[in-house]
């Protein structure tokens, strides 16, 4: 075996840059698969912690669902409640933070809490100052990081404005980031509950409160206690678990497309290796012939063969993990200034790298196995003749490989939350599921359309390059089953281009279509507490306003169920033509609304919670309760916790719901005024409650930018998939044109130029691509509009529309990168020496 | 087969014609790692327009290096070859390659035959590469005469691997006289086939000689290969050892060939 560890060893390094291709290339996939595993590590454990930060060691949390609170006699009802054995009361509320030389701070959740009772619950860590206390009302604690940066330390003095007046707090305290400090972000103040209450005129309400049970009562036991003696307001009641539970269900499709994509990375690298190890058994089959003759077993030149791509694998392992740990610190930093998915300092999960590496070198032996075994098979009288049997059809090797990346797809999937410590991305497995099962399916057909997309790939060609053309166009399908392979990891990279961008279209029209359903304006007020309805006078005095119109999102009990709702001037969306119903008049619609007594539902929550026009509908209120009808259904409405919100006029907001208040205020603009013009206008007037003017097409933008960075990192390691496609493709058209030597030996003694010669390895390539990208876009089209039907939610109802200029730049992008491949084994081509060439054998 | 044309009398040389391809004091070493080996040895020849002549010698001789820089394969180290009265060996390389399109055809041992072609594109390679259409009237009339001159016709659209070796290599030697090259160059033409299939090879060879005036140049280890020629130069360690003219015969028995190399001690 020595000895044919140093022909392996020697094999490889006489053939310096297709080792190191081939070595890269699975370099590449093992350093994707470890750095998705990596970061999916990083979600779950970040997820862990942000939940176990906000609960503590609270087993149920009782919450608010008005925006009144909840009472003391609720309080008292939970206090009292079987198996309570601490019940700590919470206010939360918003504010902006204010010292003398800087008014503005930026935003802060300021959290009242019972210290005596709330450190029962959470664990505060203090890094300077002292705790709350009963003689600290005008006190604050604030989390260390948060108070450094902004150069505030103990002893200075912050004012919080709130509605029940302003308030100057001492900073007695600093926390570390950890447990309650690291809520919302650690953008949070601590002060006595009485001292919140006080601030935000809230009375004896609670936001929440966070329960501990005795020893021995499950949580079970306790929630059937509690809503039997909770009958004073509305409530919700949240289990600790479910908190991380809805964390992970908010970052499911990060977590599963990123794992989609590290098996499309394996998936490429695996017909890469294949392509790889075929070319050097069609090489070597002298050498082959003569080690048989000398007296080599089949089973020692199979070894041979596995040896070499156990040597390249473990180089390739190797690179792949010092590469993956570098791509994930990059994936990390990109996840983190998205904001979107929750993710703290990155692991190093061994169980990860161990599950990386294994898969890596999987691949590369189960791809060289049937290399291998043709090597095994080669007898000496066959290596003298030296013909390659022609292939035709579907070829086995395709067959053997694609079930190969389908064991290697289930294994890995099913492997990924071991590897990962966490749960499987909820309900996120499916998804990748249906996704590989396309790419499969559509390499499984590509042989059947090879002829046909050749002859159509090379009409462009031909038209510029009709000698090179017609020569380059025949190779395509002279060995189906190596173009395919060639084709099909071009094709994977180029789907998942084609598929991402069809879903972040799908996305952006889904969020533009939003913006310009149900904001009734040019600009959008936003208000960081609740301000005076008559705000609105003092925003329609400045220039170049036409009409300015209040929001308000609230949460309603309507049979039993908690529903978003948004209080809406129904005048106002009649003015403006927004909203699309889809059901009922608008004129009537919203003429009920302005009357009361009606509600106007997206239709998202009619088919969620069965309702039609003119269903009659019991809502809780203030009162007691009371009957809303069904005037209308509209395509879109705003997105809420649980599902889209229902339109509720101003009537029945302030006499049902006892709203007095907005949050959001939607400017229309007079004809002629821009926009921009008008909001800087109107900044000053916005300044004295703390509100942000944003234009629509700001609001707009900044979804745009938000859903560009997460498509964007996905894009990102698709490309991954294309440049292990394009080693391939290097690869494959070197293996051509050894295989032609005689061929282009016999062109070049007939005339044909150098150029002329490199011109037509060029045109293969290009043609190779242009074939490959079509595919690429029939899969990523099927892939992408079947992702976004799966990914339809009652909340999410992306549109389908396909994403024209993606199309096309995956169309360019095949064919240039093909043709990029095509260098150096163009020039090789090139450079052929007629006189061997003739003789080639 | 078709029977072949009346010929001059035996052993009798054709008038003398214009020099078509020439060799002045020609010359080929290569290296073969720190060794370097002389491959052709200041070799010096004539061959006149229509001429058939053949170049036989033992393995190793230089004669497949001597056709190489005739026909503009590859350079000498030294001396000059000359090419329907063009100097060639200091084309560039592109020059040198239109040269060949132009002027020279090829027929080697292995057919070279691009697999994915037809017959006919394969025979239409020549026009294509040059930049012509095969399809055009013209071309497509020559490429239709020149395969039933080889007798090929109906074989058009067969693919080379739908054909015995012999017929590949008529398609070979079709597609070497399509342009009606100034000289055609045979390597081996019959080194891989069975004895009628090469018989046949070389009859054809020797009929586009007689009836289209082709000059051909052969370079064969076979006396009865070389016996087809009206001159055979002898090569052996580089160098001609001995010109043997034969003259335009109607019979290509081997034996005085064969007779003439044994006076002669080779």
């Amino acid at each position: 075996m020595r000895s044919l560890s140093s022909i392996a060893w020697r094999s490889l390094a006489s053939r310096r840059l297709r080792s190191l291709l081939t070595a890269a290339g699975i370099a590449l996939g093992v350093a994707v698969v470890f750095a998705a595993l990596a970061t999916d590590r990083g979600v779950d454990e970040s997820i862990e912690r942000a939940a176990r930060d906000q609960v503590g060691r609270a087993d149920l949390r009782v919450v608010a669902f008005e925006e009144g609170g909840l009472s003391a006699a609720t309080l008292a009802a939970v206090r009292a409640s079987e198996g309570v054995a601490v019940a700590s009361p919470v206010v939360e509320h918003v504010t902006f933070a204010q010292v003398p030389d800087r008014p503005d701070l930026g935003l802060l959740v300021v959290t009242g809490i019972d210290p005596e009772l709330d450190v029962q619950v959470h664990d505060y860590r203090l890094t300077a100052g002292v705790f709350l206390g009963r003689d600290t009302a005008e006190s604050v604690l604030l989390p260390d990081e948060w108070a450094r940066e902004r150069g505030i330390g103990v002893g200075t003095e912050v004012t919080f404005p709130g509605a029940g007046g302003e308030a100057t707090l001492r900073v007695i305290g600093l926390l570390a980031a950890s447990g309650p400090a690291r809520a919302h972000d650690g953008q949070v103040a601590f002060v006595l509950l009485g001292t919140a209450r006080s601030l935000f005129a809230l009375g004896d309400a609670s936001s929440r409160i966070d329960l501990r049970l005795t020893d021995g009562t499950t949580v079970e036991t306790a929630e059937q206690a509690l809503e039997q003696s909770l009958r004073y307001e509305p409530y919700l009641l949240e289990r600790t678990s479910d908190v991380a539970a809805a964390m992970r269900a908010s970052a499911a499709d990060f977590r599963s497309t990123t794992l989609l994509l590290a098996a499309i990375a394996l998936f490429v690298g695996g017909f890469l290796i294949y392509n790889t190890l075929s070319m050097s058994v069609a090489e070597r089959i002298h050498e082959i012939g003569l080690l048989r003759a000398a007296g080599a077993t089949s089973g020692q030149i199979t070894g041979l063969f596995l040896l070499e791509a156990l040597l390249l694998g473990i180089l390739g392992c190797a690179a792949g993990l010092l590469g993956g740990v570098g791509l994930a610190q990059a994936m990390a930093t990109w996840v983190r200034s998205t904001g979107s998915v929750p993710l703290d300092a990155l692991p190093i999960p061994p169980a990860g790298a161990v599950l990386a590496v294994g898969l890596g070198l999987f691949v590369t032996v189960a791809a060289a196995l049937r290399p291998a075994r043709r090597a095994a098979g080669i007898t000496p009288i066959e290596a003298l003749r030296s013909r390659s049997p022609q292939r035709s059809g579907f070829d086995p090797r395709l067959r053997w490989l694609i079930a190969i990346d389908v064991v290697v797809a289930i294994v890995g999937i099913t492997l990924w939350p071991i590897a990962t410590g966490g749960d499987q991305p909820a309900g996120g497995l499916a998804r990748p599921y249906v996704v590989f099962a396309l790419l499969v399916a559509v390499a499984i057909a590509s042989p059947l359309f090879l002829g046909p997309l050749g002859r159509i790939a090379g009409l462009p060609f031909g038209a510029l390059f009709r000698v090179e053309a017609r020569l380059a166009r025949g190779t395509l399908v002279r060995d189906r089953g190596r173009a395919t392979l060639t084709l099909g990891a071009l094709m994977v990279g180029l789907a998942m281009i084609v598929a991402i961008g069809t879903l972040a279209q799908g996305a952006r029209r889904a969020g533009l279509a939003w913006l310009e359903s149900v904001v009734p304006g040019d600009l959008v007020v936003r208000a960081v507490a609740p301000v005076p309805l008559d705000f609105a006078d003092d925003l329609a005095a400045v220039d170049g306003v036409a009409r300015v119109t209040p929001l308000r999102p609230f949460d309603i009990d309507m049979e039993g169920r908690g529903v978003d709702a948004v209080a809406i001037e129904p005048g106002a969306y009649d003015e403006a033509g927004a909203l699309d119903f889809i059901a009922g008049d608008r004129g009537a619609a919203l003429g009920a609304l302005e009357r009361g007594g009606a509600i106007v539902v997206p239709e998202s929550e009619a088919t969620r919670l069965g309702l039609a026009m003119g269903t009659r509908v019991r809502v809780r209120t203030g009162a007691g309760e009371s009957e809303l009808e069904v005037a209308g259904i509209v395509a879109r409405s705003f997105p809420g916790r649980a599902g889209e919100a229902v339109f509720v006029g101003w009537r029945d907001a302030r006499d049902l719901f006892g709203l007095r208040d907005a949050t959001l205020f939607a400017v229309r603009t007079s004809a002629g005024a821009a926009p921009a013009t008008v909001r800087a206008a109107m900044a000053d007037v916005a300044g004295l409650y703390a509100m942000q003017v944003f234009t629509v097409e700001q609001v707009a933008a900044a979804l745009d930018d938000q859903l560009g960075r997460i498509f964007g990192l996905f894009d990102a390691l698709a490309l991954a998939a294309l440049v292990v496609a394009t080693l391939g493709i290097v690869n494959t058209l070197t293996m051509n044109v050894y295989e032609r030597v005689r061929e282009i030996g016999i062109l070049r003694a007939t005339g044909m130029t150098r150029r002329g010669v490199w011109r037509m390895v060029v045109v293969e390539a290009g043609i190779l691509g242009l074939a490959g990208a079509v595919l690429g876009i029939v899969a990523g089209v099927a892939i992408g509009v079947t992702t976004l039907l799966l990914s339809r939610t009652a909340a999410f109802q992306p549109p389908l529309d396909l994403p024209w200029p993606v199309i096309g730049a995956a169309l360019v992008l095949g064919v240039a990168t093909a043709m990029l491949a095509a260098y150096y084994p163009a020039r090789v081509a090139a450079g052929t020496t007629i006189v061997r060439a003739v003789r080639h054998q | 087969m078709s029977e072949p044309l009346a010929r001059r009398g035996p052993a009798a040389r054709l008038p003398a014609m214009v020099e078509i391809v020439g060799a002045r004091e020609l010359a080929k070493t290569y290296r073969l790692g720190n060794s370097e080996v002389q491959a052709l040895r200041g070799v010096t020849l004539e061959v006149a327009g229509g001429e058939f002549v053949a170049f036989m010698g033992p393995s190793g001789s230089g004669k497949s290096t001597l056709l190489h820089l005739l026909g503009g394969l590859d350079r000498p180290s030294s001396g000059e070859v000359i090419l329907d009265g063009q100097a060639i060996s200091h084309l560039s390389d592109d020059d040198l390659t239109r040269l060949r399109r132009d002027k020279t055809g090829f027929v080697f041992q292995f057919f070279n035959l691009i697999p994915t072609l037809t017959v006919a594109e394969n025979v239409g390679l020549p026009f294509l590469v040059a930049g012509r259409d095969p399809r055009s009237a013209e071309n497509a009339a020559e490429i239709a005469a020149v395969l039933e001159w080889l007798e090929l016709t109906g074989k058009e659209r067969h693919r080379p691997d739908e054909l015995s070796g012999g017929e590949q290599q008529r398609v070979a030697l079709a597609r070497a006289l399509v342009m009606r090259p100034a000289v055609v160059f045979a390597d081996e033409p019959t080194g891989n086939l069975d004895f009628t299939s090469g018989t046949e090879v070389l009859e054809h060879l020797f009929r586009s000689c007689v009836q289209r005036e082709q000059t051909i140049v052969l370079v064969t280890h076979d006396a009865k290969a070389a016996a087809y020629a009206d001159r055979v130069f002898f090569v052996q360690d580089g160098r001609i050892l001995e010109e043997i003219v034969l003259g335009r015969r109607e019979e290509h028995g081997a034996k005085p060939l064969i007779d003439r190399l044994a006076q002669l001690g080779l």
